[in-house]
């Protein structure tokens, strides 16, 4: 039998602190399986468990990203990835915001290309690199292709749905004012979409960037799919590694720069 | 946002011209012998009837109440003067000409406010000027004038989502205000506050009448707000809606709200409108269905 608790005037006026007071426990926890993992891989490759060549060591794949970036070659690459993902990503917007603005407010604008878009939305975008090969050669234009379409078919869609989401009532407001079909378009719904505009910037960003080592396996002679293909070949595990996580890195540094634009962007919206 | 509804020019008033013949005015709003049906609303296969020949007419000036229980069509009724909703029958008419879709003149207070989150307090309330093609130095001005006349100077730069639901009602009544409309129609503006802050945009929207002499049209289901303010109360009942009585509210002693909420006479409109809707209710259609119908 425990006694009851007694619940003071103090404890209930005191707001409860988020974790318990103790703000760095969330990092702890993230820390500590970053070096929890990191720390049994290391062991795993001194202790010789697996073959180098399967698994080399974090520190032989630290020493190899060290080497890449002293000699520039890291660095060229992810520039030429860099370009690639954000010349088609580019494209994939100035074509996709504008149609799907268009579709959104014109009946008949999506019922023409409605049938077009939603029989070529479920083709992935490497089915496309075949064609585009035949298309377009081996140079750039394929490899930005395939990345403008795998950015496309999320920047159209989520723009439709922002235009078709604008809240009724503001338009009716808008009309009561005396607004105009010009001003409601332009300072109506436009600005009312921007928030679904940009979370479709950021699915398609996201989505480009995963076409990017497809993209570069057509006969590509730089780039970091490239150089990540080349590794495999010669059977520089490290390199490969070294270059997927250098991948990973970019894409989140690229998705917290639009997720800061976004920020600033719609700092308005009511949650 | 399928299809935006085409923006039809909307009526243009012009000053009421008193004929030799008829002593009195003609009236502001005239509304004759309107009915809408809703086609294709849930399951009624034959069309759902809002309004059912309402017949009403609102001077110059004057702040008219409607009040009914939640669908009697009150809504449906401003909407089609506010030329938002297209009457299946009859006409609307505002200083003798035909109402053919919204206009700047007949300014709308909605319940959910329907602010700008984007823009700042001045930013909605410049909006109507805006988009008049005033100077931006104009705007502003106007856009002061009406913030200051709702009392919030100290929140000209603020967004919506920083203000209480009181504010955003102030500010969406300065930015019907700003475009200087001869109608103002407020389509259950007080419903979604508190009791508190209620009463005081009560005082506030009598006040603000008072001073800029708009015509009013103010949809509630508050039986009390709509005695307490109105100069008449249209009680309507439905669906399909119609105005079942106009009661003209004779309180002895001063016109403001606060005077008003606490005269004796109050309890005998309030009592008189309550009596009402329910021997309404009681042959309404939707009683036979069971919908509840003003409990």
């Amino acid at each position: 039998m425990s006694a009851p608790t007694i619940v003071t005037e103090e404890a209930l006026l005191s707001s409860p602190r988020p974790n318990g007071g103790q703000p760095w426990r969330p990092w702890a926890l993230r820390g500590a399986a970053l070096v929890l993992f990191l720390g049994l891989w290391q062991a795993a490759a001194s202790l010789k468990l697996v073959d180098p060549v399967f698994l080399p060591a974090p520190s032989t794949i630290v020493s190899s990203f060290v080497a890449t970036l002293e000699d520039g070659a890291i660095l060229i690459n992810s520039l030429i990835s860099l370009r690639r993902v954000l010349l088609g990503f580019a494209a994939g917007a100035v074509l996709g915001v504008p149609l799907g603005l268009a579709m959104g407010l014109y009946r008949d604008v999506e019922n023409f290309f409605d049938p077009l878009v939603e029989l070529l939305r479920p083709i992935p975008p490497l089915a496309w690199i075949p064609l585009s090969i035949i298309w377009l050669g081996i140079e750039e234009s394929p490899k930005i292709f395939i990345i403008f379409l795998g950015a496309f078919f999320p920047i159209l869609l989520a723009t439709v749905a922002a235009v078709r989401n604008v809240d009724p009532l503001l338009i009716r407001a808008a009309r009561s004012l005396g607004a105009g079909n010009r001003d409601i378009y332009l300072r109506v719904v436009l600005p009312a979409a921007v928030p679904g505009i940009l979370t479709g910037l950021r699915v398609g960003l996201g989505v480009a960037w995963t076409c990017l080592v497809a993209a570069e396996l057509i006969a590509a002679r730089a780039g970091l799919g490239y150089m990540i293909a080349a590794a495999r070949r010669f059977l520089v595990t490290e390199v490969v590694i070294m270059g997927m996580l250098v991948i990973g890195l970019l894409g989140v540094l690229m998705e917290a720069a639009l997720r800061a634009i976004e920020q600033r962007l719609t700092f308005w919206v009511e949650k | 946002m399928t299809s935006l509804p085409e923006s039809p020019s909307g009526a243009v008033p012009r000053a009421a011209i008193p004929s030799a013949t008829a002593p009195l005015p003609p009236p502001k709003i005239r509304c004759q012998r309107l009915a809408k049906v809703f086609e294709n609303i849930g399951r009624a296969r034959n069309g759902f009837a809002a309004l059912s020949d309402v017949n009403l007419e609102v001077r110059e000036a004057e702040f008219l109440a409607v009040v009914g229980p939640s669908g009697c069509g009150k809504s449906t009724l401003l909407n089609i003067i506010g030329g938002h909703v297209r009457p299946t029958l009859g006409l609307v008419t505002v200083d003798g000409l035909p109402v053919t879709g919204p206009s700047k003149w007949v300014g709308m207070v909605f319940q959910n406010f329907g602010l700008f989150p984007w823009r700042t307090v001045a930013g909605n309330v410049e909006f109507g000027p805006q988009v008049a093609g005033l100077p931006a130095a104009e705007c502003r001005d106007l856009a002061r004038r009406y913030i200051r006349l709702v009392g919030l100077e100290r929140f000209v730069n603020a967004y919506p989502k920083e203000l209480s639901g009181g504010m955003k009602q102030r500010v969406a009544l300065a930015r019907a205000l700003a475009n200087d409309p001869g109608i103002l129609l407020m389509d259950e503006p007080l419903g979604s506050l508190d009791a508190q802050t209620r009463e005081t945009l009560q005082d506030e929207v009598a006040r603000i009448w008072a001073d800029t002499r708009k015509t009013i049209i103010f949809v509630t289901h508050n039986i009390d707000e709509a005695v307490i303010l109105g100069d008449r109360v249209a009680v309507m009942t439905g669906p399909p809606g119609r105005v079942i009585e106009l009661i003209e509210v004779d309180l002895p002693g001063s016109r403001e709200p606060a005077a008003r909420r606490y005269s004796p006479r109050l309890l005998e409109y309030k009592s008189h409108i309550w009596d009402l809707i329910r021997r309404a209710g009681a042959t309404l259609p939707g009683a036979a269905y069971g919908e509840v119908v003003y409990r």
